[in-house]
């Protein structure tokens, strides 16, 4: 009995640590891309010519475009540490399901992959294909831990292992089921879709960005002070893209609205789906303000690099929504079978 | 799991992990031949990168090399209206470069004279000439001193070696951005540094910048021929050594663009040929 009491302290405790490691993890990838924003965004991308090493150091003078680069070299070197000690934590000591080892296992790959195509980015002058194909990574890596630590979060937790009563209502109400996996079924397609528009919006941002097109249309709401560019205008450098990408902003605000009124139906049926909405709500405001002001100040650096962040954020909160949608969605059908049958 | 399993996986996770760590950090270094600094001998051999010599270029060209003569063009180009106020700026992100200009500093892209003579315009003959002519012996010099470029605005044949030097007790790097010529990016950490490179293809201009000074920028205007200059703090230039024929003359300036004009120059004739540069004209 007592060492029945002993080894459950033991695994809430541990249970607790992985919590909490899981999210600083995820937190720390990104501060990671912020720091990653701002070598973009003070255009210290070259700063430092060599590659791994900085400038033949391992530690070089952190002076003016140097401090940017080299400090993100060494968040990245540390960071990608604690990913992997996340991986070699949960793979081999910690973890017990194959879903949440698999995708630490790919936020570790990832990692590496990032580190490899960001010296690549250097070493071949910032060829905006390979700095795109960084920055887009980069969010993947974000999203893989994002979703590793709530799979470790006591949320999952409850849903995984608690009765489903506890879960959904309708276990007691077999009535309502099938409104439920219907609303759950409805969000998540509505969530997928968004998440999946805001990724590709976020892409597009990183190759007007990597190819010097930010300010290509230099003013806002306006373009070139019409509302739309004339087909001599659009011929200029990156024109057709920054418009992309203002077009994107717009079907991922349209797509985002949407997902978060199925959100709202989907709240009924769990809590947690009301605070995805109301945060990705502010989210994406807060985006397109970011979106504004980085035009509106000539790209002043600290705006430039928290738009990107708050792209960053739309996006795993996107994710992470799906993820759980999905989940509670399969676990509603099951339900919904289980009584039928 | 029995000890030995645990060791096992234990060691696994270390390794994985260190992997991650040294290519995210690094651990060895790229060892580029061609980019290898020359020794940190004295830059005084070197010719200025502000107008190359035409005669010396013409001297070295062989039979089928273009023709030099005694015309010449000269001019002042000046600017009209109110001035832009320049752009100012702290070198606060290095107390080297703060050390060397305390409190705030301009901005180059703006260089108006008492008399409204305007600097650092590239002034070429955009066509007319014909032949082919060498490169100069001798190396344009851009330095990276009191961490600014000098000069601002240069030219050379295509070609012709461009001495880079570090005068700095600070680290620069040195990036050029040109879209038909090869780039590249090169580390000057050690005062004294000198790399060599040039540039094949013509090209105006190509833009040199130092990413670790976000305020250093240069430009380099790359010619088939050496028939260029570029405008003195007062506004005024000459281009010496042509042939007699009609050219057309090109004068650009970073911010305010390029204008053409015709003209035709006979034997041991020198025309004027004069440049108003207007705001967001």
């Amino acid at each position: 009995m007592i060492a029945d009491e002993t080894t459950g302290a033991r695994e809430a405790r541990n249970a607790g640590i992985l919590r909490v490691a899981t999210r600083s993890v995820a937190f720390l990838v990104f501060l990671l891309l912020v720091a990653g924003a701002l070598v973009t965004s003070t255009e210290s991308g070259l700063a430092v010519p060599d590659w791994p090493l900085s400038y033949g150091k391992v530690m070089p003078p952190m002076v003016g475009g140097i401090l940017y680069e080299h400090g993100h070299r060494l968040v990245a070197a540390a960071v990608s540490a604690l990913v992997g000690l996340e991986f070699g934590a949960l793979s081999f000591f910690l973890e017990g399901r194959k879903t949440v080892k698999l995708l630490a296992a790919a936020a570790f790959a990832a990692i590496l992959l990032q580190a490899a195509l960001g010296g690549l980015t250097v070493l071949l002058l910032l060829p905006p294909a390979v700095s795109s194909a960084h920055a887009a990574l980069a969010e993947i890596v974000f999203a893989l831990t994002a979703v590793v630590a709530l799979m470790c979060s006591r949320t999952w937790t409850d849903l995984t292992t608690h009765s489903l009563s506890l879960c959904f209502p309708c276990a007691e109400d077999p009535s309502s089921c099938s409104s439920d996996a219907a609303a759950l079924s409805s969000a998540f397609r509505w969530t997928l879709s968004a998440t999946a528009a805001i990724y590709v919006q976020i892409v597009l941002g990183a190759v007007m960005r990597h190819t010097g097109a930010g300010l290509a249309i230099p003013d806002f709401p306006a373009a070139f002070g019409g509302l739309w560019p004339s087909a001599d205008e659009l011929q200029g450098h990156g024109v057709g893209l920054h418009l992309a990408h203002r077009v994107g902003a717009v079907v991922v605000l349209v797509l985002v609205l949407a997902a978060v009124r199925a959100l709202g139906r989907a709240a009924e049926v769990s809590p947690v789906f009301a605070g995805f909405a109301a945060a990705w709500t502010g989210l994406v405001v807060i985006q397109i303000l970011l979106g504004a002001l980085s035009i509106w100040s000539k790209k002043a650096p600290p705006l430039t690099a928290a738009h990107l962040a708050g792209g960053a954020l739309c996006w795993v909160t996107g994710v992470l929504a799906a993820v759980c949608l999905g989940a509670w969605r399969k676990r509603a059908n099951a339900i919904s079978s289980g009584i039928r049958a | 799991m029995t000890g030995p399993v645990l060791r096992f996986r234990f060691a696994a996770a270390c390794s994985l992990t260190a992997l991650a760590a040294v290519l995210a950090a690094g651990c060895g270094g790229k060892d580029d031949d061609e980019d290898r600094p020359k020794s940190a001998r004295a830059a005084g051999a070197a010719q200025g990168g502000a107008a190359a010599p035409a005669a010396s270029a013409a001297a070295a060209a062989g039979p089928a090399a273009g023709a030099t003569g005694a015309a010449s063009i000269t001019g002042k180009i000046v600017f009209e209206g109110a001035v832009p106020a320049a752009e100012k700026f702290k070198m606060s992100a290095d107390a080297f470069c703060a050390k060397q200009h305390p409190g705030e500093s301009k901005k180059e892209d703006v260089v108006v004279g008492a008399d409204k003579g305007l600097a650092n315009v590239f002034v070429y003959v955009k066509s007319g000439i014909s032949g082919t002519y060498p490169p100069p012996a001798a190396a344009a010099v851009i330095d990276q001193r009191g961490c600014t470029y000098h000069p601002h605005v240069f030219g050379i044949v295509a070609g012709q070696n461009i001495d880079i030097l570090n005068s700095d007790d600070t680290l620069h790097n040195i990036h050029s951005l040109p879209e038909k010529n090869e780039a590249f990016n090169l580390g000057m950490p050690v005062k004294g540094m000198r790399y060599t490179k040039k540039f094949d293809k013509p090209e105006v201009m190509v833009r040199i910048k130092c990413d670790v000074h976000g305020w250093m920028s240069a430009y380099c205007g790359v010619l088939s021929h050496p028939f260029f200059a570029v405008t003195a703090a007062d506004g005024t230039y000459a281009i010496k050594d042509l042939p007699a024929g009609t050219y057309t003359i090109e004068a650009w300036h970073e911010r305010f663009g390029v204008q053409t004009q015709q003209v035709t120059v006979g034997a041991q004739e020198s025309k004027p040929v004069a440049f108003t540069f207007k705001a967001g004209a």
